[in-house]
């Protein structure tokens, strides 16, 4: 078992740049190790919370990088560690997929990313502690 | 963001020349895709460079295809194999037309019309 930490600072709210940066970092590390995880998932899954998080997070989450904590045994388990507003397990877990059946016109652009979270992690954890929020994910060995 | 056009058949084949459509290009993906020639009712998106697309650049394609407007469609090729992914979990891959090389894709308008 290992344990790892990267950290990274959204500078304004939809600071879509920074996260894109974050991630990069993030994703260079893991492909340094031999995790048995694929990674285009891993990749997929932190995009889609991390912008959330500068989209929906609020002031509270410019005052405190987020921090990617890590460890791998059986599974990939990341802990995604923010200020501001928080993700209940239940918005991931429960989520919908939008509904396709419709005309073009009508066809959803958004309500995916939590579907494919949803699909993609074996766990998905929401934990409030004080002013912090810890999401815990878990990905499965190919 | 940097497209390529290059009329091939019925197609308009616009090649995005980046690695990812993501939260962070999603805007300008619009953008550029936006300021097509109208003239052109059948565009190819040859999304064979991008190596990554999150749910803000999914979103961003069906918002193109339904700018487009009625008459005038969007068809997608060469998707590499975690935007293939994207496309299938969300069902996409049932909206648009992909297709796996060029020819598949021209050889199939001609036998549509």
């Amino acid at each position: 078992m290992s344990n790892n930490l990267i950290r990274f600072q959204l500078r304004t709210s939809e600071n879509f740049d920074a996260v894109r940066i974050g991630l990069g970092r993030f994703i260079h590390v893991l492909e340094t190790l031999n995790t048995q995880i694929d990674l285009g998932v891993v990749e997929l899954v932190l995009a889609e919370v991390l912008n959330n998080i500068a989209e929906h997070g609020g002031r509270e989450s410019l005052n405190h990088p987020i921090s990617l904590k890590w460890h791998t045994s059986d599974v990939l388990c990341i802990n995604i560690i923010n200020a501001g507003r928080c993700i209940p397990t239940g918005t991931i877990t429960n989520a919908q997929m939008p509904n396709l059946d419709t005309e073009i016109d009508n066809l959803p652009e958004g309500g995916f990313g939590w579907v494919l979270v949803g699909i993609l992690c074996s766990k998905v954890r929401s934990i409030r502690r004080g002013s912090f929020n810890t999401l815990r994910l878990n990905f499965p060995k190919k | 963001m940097d497209l390529i056009h290059a009329q091939q058949g019925e197609y308009l084949v616009v090649t995005v020349n980046a690695m990812r459509i993501d939260a962070s290009a999603a805007l300008e993906f619009k953008d550029s895709m936006n300021a097509i020639d109208e003239s052109n009712s059948k565009i190819l998106l040859n999304l064979e460079q991008v190596e990554f697309i999150d749910s803000s650049g999914l979103g961003a394609i069906i918002s193109v295809m339904k700018h487009m407007g009625k008459g005038r469609k969007m068809d997608l090729w060469a998707l590499t194999p975690t935007v293939e992914k994207v496309f299938r979990l969300t069902r996409m891959d049932s909206i648009f037309s992909i297709y796996a090389t060029l020819e598949q894709a021209v050889s199939d308008q001609k036998a549509t019309g």
